[in-house]
This record gives structure tokens, sequence and C-alpha cells, in this order.
């Protein structure tokens, strides 16, 4: 394997899901935050 | 314990032991027994690291954080999702391109082979005496709690453990996680609604909420930039990623697992399942000790869960004057509690959510007075009762049968984490060490040999570092040091590796010998808190490599 070649990185739909997944478990959090104090 | 729990506690231990034990035993091949022959599908790679990270201390600590803290230790999980994506698109495509049976092997190819083994042996040190704590953690809590002797449930837990990781290897780590998973998912869920239930009547589950609120418990986002915050949601964001990414990217107990996996896309959709339930997870633990808070707001408790501190205490008039203010503390918190989940009335609610407030920091500051108390009649007692809180409430509540089952979640938890460490350490030691540095090559029964009697060995350590932690004070906080100082230099030649390509293997050598012996003495001289080691150490392996690489060129353009 050549190492000084840049690596190719394949963006997968699948991550954007979990960074979004993960924005709306804060924000669910922000809510149960300002509901319940 | 009764013997319906013991049944169902020694019924789900063995069947899980015996199972992984006899489905996988007939195994010849190097790589079915260090990669499960690669045939993990996705979900098999996704319970198999949730079941390495999730150790019995989990499910005894956490629940208990949360009945102490609220729900803020959540906020330390935030960066695990963005670690997982990092881990997807550029580690795991490298590593089952290079066919590699650990990561370190992977520093070979990149750099040369010094950089792969001082890494290996790093790994080795670290996760050695971790192993031995994470069977020692949850030993010293039941034989407190339980009565049971210390040694013997280190010998059973690690004994049990050995079983099926030296007959099946990374197959029968897989195959159990599984099964250890289904156990954590069916007690933990099942203590949940067990506990709700328990509440008074008129107390629902969104008034227990309620209740929680008002006590300071579900204050579960914290936007500020205090450094002496632990948990905040730029301490989870920040610091999170980068300790998941040194763990999941770099520590072979968790990148043999997704080495398992039958491709690329499996492996990845492993890691994505854990980037998706682990926030969630984490929250829904918490949560089950929010739900015992509240529980205790209604019910008495003890003024301290741990009873070798109870012990201690009673036999002080103090302590019994303390114990009895608590009492009564506690029945004004209940009628209060009672009536505040119970009115309609805006302006009810707020002057009950006061007296709430009121009652629980009185509950807190009796508590420390007991503390005290006890601290000051002995140095050496551990005051802190948070990890006792959750085993406190299982045994003293829940029905038969359960309690065996919630104790199976337990040691099932200790059993999963320690079963991939010693698969990761065995297969280190025979990959990274001894098959590369054999001069002749042998055939695959010598390797297989000398894989499960590397785990043997592993484990029989595992075992003594356990039975021997309790000499030492401070051994969990020794390991977490010990862990800060190697981590931070690991992940930094990793990300070096991946994404400098500018650096050669000479610069990144000296640059990680330079930076152990900086951060050990940054250690010593206590330059930081030993946390923020891990930043340090990686920043400045990262620094030093990428300027000596500079010098280096420069001096060969001059020479040339």
């Amino acid at each position: 394997m050549n190492h000084s070649k840049p690596e190719k990185y394949i963006w997968k739909k699948s991550y954007s899901l979990v960074l979004i997944v993960n924005a709306f478990y804060i924000l669910l959090f922000y809510i149960l935050t300002v509901i319940f104090t | 314990m009764e013997v319906l729990d013991w049944v169902v506690l020694l019924a789900t231990l063995s069947f899980i032991v015996i199972f992984g034990a006899i489905k996988t035993r007939k195994q010849d091949k190097v790589q079915d027994f260090l990669k499960g022959g690669n045939q993990g599908k996705w979900w098999t790679v996704g319970l198999s690291v949730m079941a390495t990270q999730a150790s019995a201390i989990t499910f005894l600590s956490t629940p208990g954080q949360a009945f102490s803290d609220g729900m803020g230790f959540v906020q330390f999980y935030f960066g695990l999702p963005i670690a997982m994506v990092i881990i997807c698109l550029v580690f795991i495509p490298i590593y089952h391109r290079l066919k590699v049976y650990t990561a370190y092997e992977f520093l070979e190819s990149r750099f040369d082979l010094k950089t792969r083994t001082l890494t290996a042996i790093l790994f080795l040190i670290q996760r050695g005496l971790a192993a031995g704590i994470t069977i020692f953690a949850p030993s010293i809590i039941l034989s407190v709690v339980l009565g049971w002797n210390l040694i013997t449930l280190n010998f059973i837990i690690g004994i049990l453990v050995i079983i099926y990781t030296v007959s099946g290897g990374t197959k029968a780590v897989n195959i159990t996680h599984k099964q250890q998973m289904a156990v954590i998912f069916i007690g933990m869920l099942t203590a949940f609604f067990i506990i709700v239930s328990y509440l008074p009547e008129g107390v629902t589950f969104g008034k227990a909420l309620k209740i929680a609120g008002a006590s300071g418990k579900m204050e579960v986002l914290d936007f500020s930039f205090d450094f002496d915050n632990r948990y905040t949601v730029w301490s989870g964001l920040i610091g999170g990623t980068f300790l998941a990414l040194s763990y999941f990217g770099t520590d072979q107990s968790q990148v043999q697992r997704y080495l398992s996996g039958k491709s690329v896309r499996q492996s990845q959709m492993g890691m994505i399942f854990n980037g998706l339930l682990k926030v969630p997870m984490q929250f829904f633990i918490l949560l089950t000790g929010v739900m015992v808070f509240v529980f205790y707001q209604f019910n008495a408790t003890p003024l301290n869960f741990n009873p070798l501190v109870e012990e201690a205490g009673v036999q002080q008039e103090q302590y019994q004057d303390l114990q009895r203010d608590l009492e009564i503390n506690q029945k004004k918190k209940a009628e209060v509690s009672l009536a505040f989940a119970t009115t309609d009335n805006p302006a009810e609610k707020a002057a009950y959510k006061e007296e709430i407030k009121f009652y629980t920091q009185k509950d807190r500051e009796i508590r420390a007075a007991g503390t005290e108390l006890v601290s000051e009649m002995d140095e050496n007692i551990e005051t802190n009762d948070k990890d006792y809180v959750f085993i406190y409430f299982i045994l003293n509540n829940l029905p038969r049968g359960l309690i065996g089952l919630l104790l199976a979640v337990i040691l099932s938890a200790a059993m999963s984490s320690t079963a991939s460490e010693l698969n990761a350490l065995a297969s280190t030691t025979v990959v990274d060490l001894y098959k590369r540095n054999q001069k002749k090559e042998r055939d695959e029964a010598h390797y297989m040999k000398a894989s499960r009697w590397f785990t043997l060995m592993w484990g029989a350590m595992a075992i003594l570092v356990a039975c021997t932690a309790n000499l030492f004070d401070n051994l969990i906080q020794l390991v977490n040091i010990i862990g800060s100082i190697f981590y931070g230099n690991v992940l930094g030649i990793f990300l070096l590796a991946f994404f400098v390509k500018y650096v050669k293997s000479r610069s990144v050598f000296t640059a990680a010998l330079i930076t152990q012996v900086l951060v050990i003495i940054g250690w010593w001289f206590d330059w930081m808190p030993y946390l923020w080691l891990n930043i340090f150490g990686c920043a400045l392996v990262m620094g030093i490599a990428i300027i000596l690489q500079t010098l280096n060129k420069n001096n060969q353009q001059q020479v040339a």
C-alpha cells in the first residue's frame, strides 16, 4: 500500500444521519431541561 | 438472595459460558481465533462494540451518578457519534484494506517496526492493568453488599471468561456478547418499569420527572465554559470526541471487534449502530438512576449506601442522631413531593417546588455530615457511596428472581468487557510481538496454540491484578492515570499516520519517545489534571514530529 498518496474518503448518507440524530438528541435534551427545571 | 435468584443467576451465566465455549470450540485457524473468521454481521459487530464498552461499573455507577448529580453525565457521550463517523470514514477502510489483525500492525506498514512495537507495548501495559480492574471493580462492590469473598469472586469472573475466550477466541467473544447484551437489555428494562410501578399512587412517570426536575436532577445540558465543571456540552463534544476516537480507533480491545466484520460495510454499519444507540442507552441508564432517586423521595434510605460506612457509623451516637434527622427530613420530603405531584394549582406547585429544593439540600447536608463523621473515624473507608445506590435498591426492593437477573446483568457486563480485553491482549502479544519476532515461519497450529496460551496467561494476570488491587488505595485512579499518560501519545501517532503523510517514521518514533518522557515529567510535577494529559500527549507528539520532519527535510535539501 502506498501511504504517500492521499487517501480517498467516501462520505455516506448514514454518516450524515448519525450526526443529524446526535444533534436531534441534544435538542431533545435541551427541551427536557427547559420543561423539567 | 433467595433460591430462585441463585437459579436465575447461575442458569444465565452457565448458559452463556457453556454455549460460547461449545459453539466455537472447533477452531484451527489463527484468522478464525483472532478475527472470528471475518464472519461478523453488522449487528454482531455493533453489539460486541457496545458490550465491550459497557462494563459492570456502567450498570453499578451510572444510576448512582444520576441519583447523586442528575442527568448531566450523558453529555460525556455527545462526542461518541462524531468519533464513530471518523472511524467509519478513515480507520475502518484502511484497516480492512491492509487486512491487519491489530491496529498496531498498520503502524509498521505506515512507519516502521519500532513504532509498531512501541505502541503495542504501551497498549499491553495499560490494558493489562485495566483488565484486572474490570474484574476487581464489581467484585469489591458485590463482596461488600452480599458478603461474598472478594478473592473467590475475582476467580469466578476471571475463570468463567477464560473458559470461553481460550476455547473460542474472537468468535466466542462475539457470540457471548450478543447473549450478554440481551441479558443486560432485558434486566435493565424490567428494573426500570418495576421502579416506575413502585411509585406512590397518583405519581405517574411524567410527575416523577417533574419531582426529579424540582430536585435539580433533570438539568441534562450545561452550556457553560467552566473548566472546573467536568460535564458540559462543550467538554462532551470536544473532549468526548477525542477520548472516543482514541478508545474506538486505537485500542485493540475495540478495534478487534470491528475487524471481525464480514466486510468494510458490515463493520461500518456496526459502528453506525453504536453512534445511533449509545447516547439513548446511556440516557436510559441515567434515567433509571433518576427514577431510583424519585422512589427514595417516598421511601427511607440509609445515611450512606455503603454498608461498611453504615456499620462504622452506627457505633457513634452522633451518627445515630443524623440518621434520625434524615428520617424526619425524608418524611417531610415525601409529603411535599406527593403534594407537588398531585396539585394542579400553579402557585401551590411553585411553593412546593421551593420546599422540595429546601429538603433536598438538607438531605445532602445531613448525608455530608455523616460522611465526614465516618471519615474522621477511619480515613481509609470509602465514603463515596454512588456505586452502592443501585445495588442497594436492587437487593432491598426487587422481587425474587429479578435480583438474580440484575446480578446476572452486572456479572455479564463484567465478563463482556474482560473477554474483549483478554482477546485483544492475546492478539497483540501473538501478532505484534511473538509472531513478528520469530526468526523462522511456524505453522498455523503453532500460532493457534500460542494464541490460546497467551489468552490464558493474560487471564491469569488479570485475576492476579484483581486480587492485589485491594492493597492499593487508589488503584482505579492509578489505572486511569496510566491510561492518560499513554493514550494521548498513541492517538497522536495514529493521527499522524492517517492524516499527515508528510511525516515519516524516524520523526514519529523520536517524537513519541520525547513526548512520552515529557508527559511522564508533566504528570510527575503535576502540570495539569491528569485527564488533560491525553490532549497534551496527542498535541505534543504531532507537533514535535512535524517540526522534526521539517528540520530533516531542510537539512537534506541543504546537503543536496
